[in-house]
């Protein structure tokens, strides 16, 4: 985010485009209230009638899979009306006549029948953002990033914000709201195919020297290419290209798209090791179990998703053979010939980020206890932390520009037919985390929302169904089935349904097509075709899914009693 | 006067939180844990929905067994009491009163529910095998003077707030101070006739 989250609560303007707050980060939603308090104008383009939809000054009911047309469009409207700041564009972009000669052909008339917006609504929808005082947030979440064209789409929102010169200032700019609580932790430590730690660059000659030397291996030793991405290993699986999985603290039979399709490849596997705290679906099928220790076993970071850094202490000692994440690792990279060796948590938050990435040097722990925080850039110790991002117009690119990208509107890949008529769009429910692993176990939210889930419908496609609010029905693809209790929901669009992808039992991603897009790799979660039908005998199937449910947790619970057995000393 | 939660559907952002602490706090104090607040969806408006604590409360009238009474200004439902025949839910005017039980789904060798309707029926016309229920609605907490009402302190947005009738009646007492020594400034000429 270019902006802190604080900061949104003084934005002139928040644009909400597939961000759902008050069910991915109800924290987040509090602030956008309060912003609205304070006088900021709220937009909201989704294809759902989403909570802050509520309380927007104009919300905008997208068709599903139209971002490209609705973003060109918006930014069209921006030039040709001209609001454009032409001073930014001069001194802060480039690439600007030849991004107009695509954004040109996108009107609001012209895409009108794609986007299913009125035109004049979008026209008033960019006046109101590109003209707020002091500044305009765009926001978006998994509405953009889990669509083929994800990655334009994020082109297309920061352009929107550079010509309009919501950028660059303080509470201004892109908020991509990052889904869980470290996931932008996971990115700057460099769990990612392509960086070190801190964003730098693994094909990078200086900076593998760099690494190299810090870690006391020979620089050849490091690889010198970009690694697989974990949304391609059923894919590489099955191309005979990847043996051996070592996953951990994620259970992708849950959660990632095609889970049939996923787990048959999982069984090709020579060798499969999964590192949890709890005995998931996907540790079940693994060769080896790895048992971790959970938040409040240990001590660590997490980064927020506006890159503030913040301690987190270890309520209780670790209980059985559950030992740390990063002592694991350790002990498996000694084994495995490199020695390595941390004292604690901070040992490694102090070589492995501080040392390494300049942009974190100032983050001690000391500056994080208690209720401390530092929000990166903060390059020293007496630096305050950077809530704003790009103050000025200068941009992370070498030359210090902003290069705007426009891209054509391109339609999803499987578009609904006669068989397979409703799309299926996978959402979050604030009750539950992920892979329900742990919220699942939490008596009090399993009461407020269990099993089998809900599929949301629109009330016309349900009475076209025969299909009444609460009952049971049966959801399927190409890919798969599933069982689900409808929620005739009128917030919902006609023509599509919605699931969330936490139950095990209604399992959405029996159903999900994986396609993955070609730069980032992240599957097409928000469109897949698929057909639900009534079930007639509602009690069988009240039965039967808790015997379903109650087969698999014995499944699991048996796989887990291994660890009851005393363990045999050498 | 009487004591209840005052709900303010804009603010509210459909997250349940009230709910959830409901729960808890209800299942600690070896009620029944099912939350006595209803998260009422529409295409324009959400919020939790719950007892009014009602001056001539439909409820208490119709209980057979007397297990409604008014305390205090507000009603409560003793479960100990309760014969569980839903008559308090039927006449309920804001469907803030429903029944539950404890399953008996993992004890006496039975492993999981099975269940003899669908779900989707409403709760007033279905029952479970071997499960006694009882009316459950909002009791402001009355189990945790101190602590509650539980769902006020949970909501992230202070979207719910405790209508206390003591506080209010305080609150209109001081009221009435402030404007009538308003009005002293209003009417200065008179103000010469007092004492000084």
């Amino acid at each position: 985010m270019s902006c802190g989250v604080p900061g949104m609560e003084d934005a002139g303007c928040l644009f909400l485009f597939g961000y759902n707050p008050a069910d991915a980060h109800p924290i987040v939603a509090r602030r956008i209230l309060r912003a609205k308090e304070k006088g900021a104008k709220i937009i909201v383009a989704d294809p759902r009638v989403i909570e802050t939809a509520r309380i927007a000054d104009i919300y905008l009911p997208l068709k599903i899979g139209s971002n490209i047309a609705f973003l060109n469009a918006f930014a069209n409207v921006i030039v040709s009306e001209g609001m454009a700041d032409k001073k930014f564009i001069e001194e802060h972009t480039t690439g600007f006549d030849e991004w107009w000669e695509t954004i040109k052909n996108y009107t609001p008339e012209n895409t009108a029948e794609i986007t299913g917006i009125d035109p004049e609504q979008m026209r008033a929808a960019a006046r109101m953002y590109a003209t707020a005082e002091p500044s305009s947030i765009i926001c978006w979440g998994m509405g953009v990033c889990q669509h083929h064209q994800n990655v334009e789409a994020v082109h297309t929102c920061a352009a929107i914000a550079c010509i309009s010169g919501q950028i660059g200032k303080p509470n201004s700019g892109v908020a991509p709201v990052r889904g869980q609580n470290n996931v932008q932790g996971a990115c700057d430590m460099g769990a990612l195919p392509n960086y070190f730690p801190g964003y730098q660059s693994v094909t990078d000659p200086a900076i593998k020297q760099k690494f190299a030397d810090a870690w006391g291996v020979p620089v050849e030793k490091l690889s010198d290419h970009v690694g697989y991405k974990v949304s391609d290993v059923p894919t590489l699986i099955e191309q005979g290209k990847l043996h051996a999985f070592y996953n951990f603290g994620e259970d992708p039979v849950q959660t990632e798209p095609d889970a049939k399709h996923l787990t048959e490849q999982l069984a090709k596997l020579d060798l499969f090791i999964c590192q949890d705290i709890f005995m998931t679906q996907s540790a079940a099928l693994a060769d080896v179990v790895l048992p971790a220790t959970s938040w409040g076993e240990h001590e660590g970071t997490f980064t927020a998703c506006d890159r503030t850094f913040q301690y987190f202490s270890a309520a209780v000692p670790p209980k059985g053979e559950c030992r740390h994440d990063w002592e694991i690792i350790a002990d498996l990279s000694t084994r495995m010939g490199y020695p390595m060796h941390y004292e604690n948590a901070q040992d490694i938050w102090d070589t492995e980020l501080r040392a390494m990435w300049p942009k974190a040097a100032g983050a001690t722990y000391e500056r994080m206890q208690g209720t401390g925080y530092a929000q990166w850039p903060v390059p020293t110790e007496d630096h305050p932390g950077s809530p704003d991002l790009f103050l000025g117009g200068q941009f992370s690119t070498p030359d210090g520009k902003a290069r705007l990208k426009a891209h054509d509107f391109d339609t999803p890949t499987e578009m609904p037919d006669d068989e397979y008529p409703l799309v299926l769009c996978t959402v979050r429910e604030v009750g539950h985390y992920s892979c329900r692993s742990m919220t699942g176990n939490c008596r009090t939210l399993s009461l407020l929302a269990d099993e089998p889930g809900e599929i949301h419908i629109n009330p016309e496609d349900a009475a076209a169904r025969g299909i009444r609010d609460g009952e049971i029905v049966r959801a399927f693809s190409r890919r798969g089935e599933t069982m689900s209790r409808a929620c005739v929901d009128e917030r919902t669009d006609k023509g599509t349904v919605y699931m969330t992808y936490q139950w095990w039992v209604g399992k959405c991603n029996n159903l999900t097509l994986h396609v993955v897009d070609t730069k980032s790799h992240t599957p097409e979660d928000k469109y897949s075709a698929c057909q639900v039908e009534a079930v007639a005998d509602q009690v069988w199937a009240e039965r039967h899914l808790q015997e379903l449910y109650h087969e698999l947790k014995d499944r699991l619970a048996a796989e887990a009693s291994a660890q009851d057995a005393e363990p045999v000393m050498a | 006067m009487n004591n209840f939660i005052e709900i303010k559907p804009d603010v509210c952002i459909g997250c349940g939180t009230c709910r959830a602490a409901c729960s808890v706090g209800h299942e600690r104090a070896g009620l029944q844990a099912e939350p006595r607040l209803a998260m009422v969806r529409t295409g324009s408006l959400s919020a939790s929905v719950t007892c009014h604590h009602c001056e001539g409360a439909p409820c208490s009238l119709v209980c057979p067994v007397g297990a409604i009474t008014k305390e205090n200004g507000s009603v409560h439902i003793n479960e100990q009491t309760c014969v569980g025949c839903r008559l308090c839910a039927c006449v309920c005017p804001f469907g803030a009163i429903h029944p539950s039980g404890t399953s008996i789904a993992g004890v006496a060798g039975i492993k999981f529910d099975t269940p003899t309707f669908p779900k989707a029926t409403s709760s007033l016309l279905t029952w479970e095998i071997g499960v006694y229920t009882r009316a459950v609605k909002c009791d402001l907490c009355a189990y945790d003077p101190e602590g509650g009402p539980h769902c006020v302190a949970a909501c992230p947005t202070g979207a719910l707030s405790f209508h206390d009738a003591a506080r209010d009646a305080r609150v209109r007492t001081e009221k009435r101070v402030a404007a009538a020594e308003a009005n002293e400034v209003v009417m200065r000429d008179l103000s010469t006739i007092r004492r000084p």
